[in-house]
């Protein structure tokens, strides 16, 4: 299957902060969940996709095609979303849809007007007097009304009520019907990838830690938890991260080191959400 | 590069086309001898609130240059595109100055009854054409290398020192000699001025802004 975008080896440098060797792919058909904790480069990476900021080294490849130079056929082809306010905050929405419109050839005004009516955003209001949760309304709305056959989306959940969280979520496996689209999305709430994402991309400090089939990766991970006097024998099982509780301990191993224990007496297993997830790695990582 | 321009015009503040009525308190002052006055000064005149104009376009909606400039590249528009619009929106706040200049000077012409458009000329035209672009051309610049804030700074004190050190030129006692060739053929000289500096301005502006990181 086509990859509708690809990262080889990807790097940046920036005074105190690196992206390393980034590499993924994402097929069409598929919404990847990018996550990772503030500061990790989730929104660098973003940036380097989207040809704000040159990669030192690597390729970024969008629809199979080398993404430098004049790539304004491709971008055609991109829907974004960032989590900053980028539009013209003095204009009303209805004139930041006049100014943005005719940059796309496959423009779809009643698209639009559609995604404006069910999001319930006002267009007569200046874009500086919407609230932050109505301003990504507002891009979402841009995003999906050209066509685009890949959202790229930078944190949009954050600063959403739940309501409109759950029905952005429904509106992205609307879109994603559509064989031939994929969603690029990244985030920290990790529980709405849990509804949504078909892919995860966990970046760290600036380096991949893991790209992954979402369900692939609950079934690679295990928290393990038991009483305090089975800690020699968990450690001995090299645990990921291990953390003492009042309880007992609780550890997170990988699942074919955590099967290896997991007949003795007082250990009980669980498949960690991506919340865990990445809360243990983050924590292994940092105490190396 | 049509919707760059587009942009910049629904982009620009409403009141970024009243400062060609600033004119008017210099005709006012000026009076009776508004027809009397040569193409130069209106040259200059509306050359500076072109370049006010200009300026003002970049920083019309309250965004930074980042946030503007990060939803450009995002949409479907290379890095020489937005150079290009810039250099050619030039041309068009100018024409904004000169026809709203032109409407204001033929309604005092009017009510003063001075009649004639003694200043509307070729090399006024031409002239003021000139002057917008050689301001703009060390404004660009400076504005995609660091920022708006120092560029209008700079903006601003290019706007003071221009009028001041052609004043103290005039004033002083250059050998005419050298400049023979500039005094005889004033607006052939301007206009290749203003060439080799707004090409050169292009050049560095479009050099900067592929490289800028946004």
């Amino acid at each position: 299957m086509e990859n509708i975008l690809e990262l080889r080896h990807v790097t940046k440098t920036f005074k105190g902060f690196a992206l390393e060797d980034v590499s993924f792919e994402l097929k069409k058909g598929f919404i990847m969940g990018f996550i990772g904790p503030n500061g990790a480069g989730k929104s660098t990476t973003i940036r380097c996709l989207m040809d704000l900021i040159h990669v030192d080294s690597g390729e970024v490849l969008f629809f199979g095609k080398n993404f430098q130079g004049d790539c304004t056929e491709l971008k055609q082809k991109i829907g974004f979303v960032y989590d900053q306010d980028v539009f013209f905050q003095d204009l009303t929405a209805e004139k930041n849809k006049k100014v943005i419109a005719p940059f796309y050839k496959n423009w779809d005004d009643q698209k639009f007007y559609r995604y404006i009516k069910e999001f319930g955003v006002p267009l007569n209001k200046k874009m500086k007097s919407l609230s932050k949760g109505t301003k990504m309304k507002f891009a979402l709305a841009v995003a999906l009304s050209h066509h685009a056959e890949l959202i790229i989306m930078d944190e949009p959940t954050s600063g959403l009520d739940p309501v409109f969280r759950r029905e952005l979520l429904d509106v992205l496996l609307d879109v994603i019907q559509d064989e031939n689209k994929a969603i690029f999305f990244s985030t920290h709430i990790t529980t709405d990838l849990e509804k949504v994402a078909d892919y995860i991309t966990f970046i760290l400090d600036g380096k991949i830690v893991l790209s992954k089939e979402r369900e692939e990766l609950s079934e690679m991970f295990r928290i393990v938890k038991g009483p305090k006097t089975m800690e020699s024998d968990i450690k001995q099982a090299l645990p990921i991260a291990y953390k003492e509780t009042s309880f007992g301990f609780e550890a997170f191993m990988r699942d074919d080191e955590a099967k290896k224990i997991s007949n003795k007496t007082g250990i009980h297993l669980e498949r960690p959400n991506l919340d865990e997830i990445m809360y243990y790695m983050v924590k292994s990582r940092r105490n190396v | 590069m049509y919707q760059l321009i587009m942009k910049d015009i629904l982009t620009q503040r409403k009141v970024a086309f009243i400062a060609p009525f600033f004119l008017l308190f210099y005709f006012l002052t000026v009076g009776k001898d508004v027809t009397t006055l040569v193409s130069v000064q209106f040259s200059l005149g509306i050359g500076f609130i072109a370049y006010f104009i200009m300026m003002y376009s970049n920083f019309n909606t309250n965004e930074g240059d980042t946030t503007q400039n990060q939803l450009l590249l995002s949409m479907p528009v290379s890095r020489r595109s937005v150079i290009n619009a810039k250099y050619l929106m030039i041309a068009v706040w100018w024409l904004c100055s000169f026809m709203i200049s032109f409407v204001l000077i033929t309604v005092l012409n009017l009510v003063q009854k001075n009649g004639g458009f003694g200043w509307l000329s070729a090399q006024a035209i031409v002239g003021s054409l000139c002057v917008t672009y050689l301001l703009s051309a060390f404004f660009y610049p400076f504005l995609y290398k660091f920022g708006y804030r120092v560029a209008s700074f700079l903006g601003v004190a290019i706007f003071f020192a221009i009028p001041a050190s052609l004043g103290a030129v005039m004033r002083s006692n250059l050998p005419i000699d050298h400049f023979q060739f500039v005094a005889s053929h004033p607006m052939f000289s301007l206009i290749v001025i203003t060439f080799v500096i707004v090409t050169a301005s292009y050049v560095v502006s479009h050099s900067i802004f592929q490289k800028k990181e946004i």
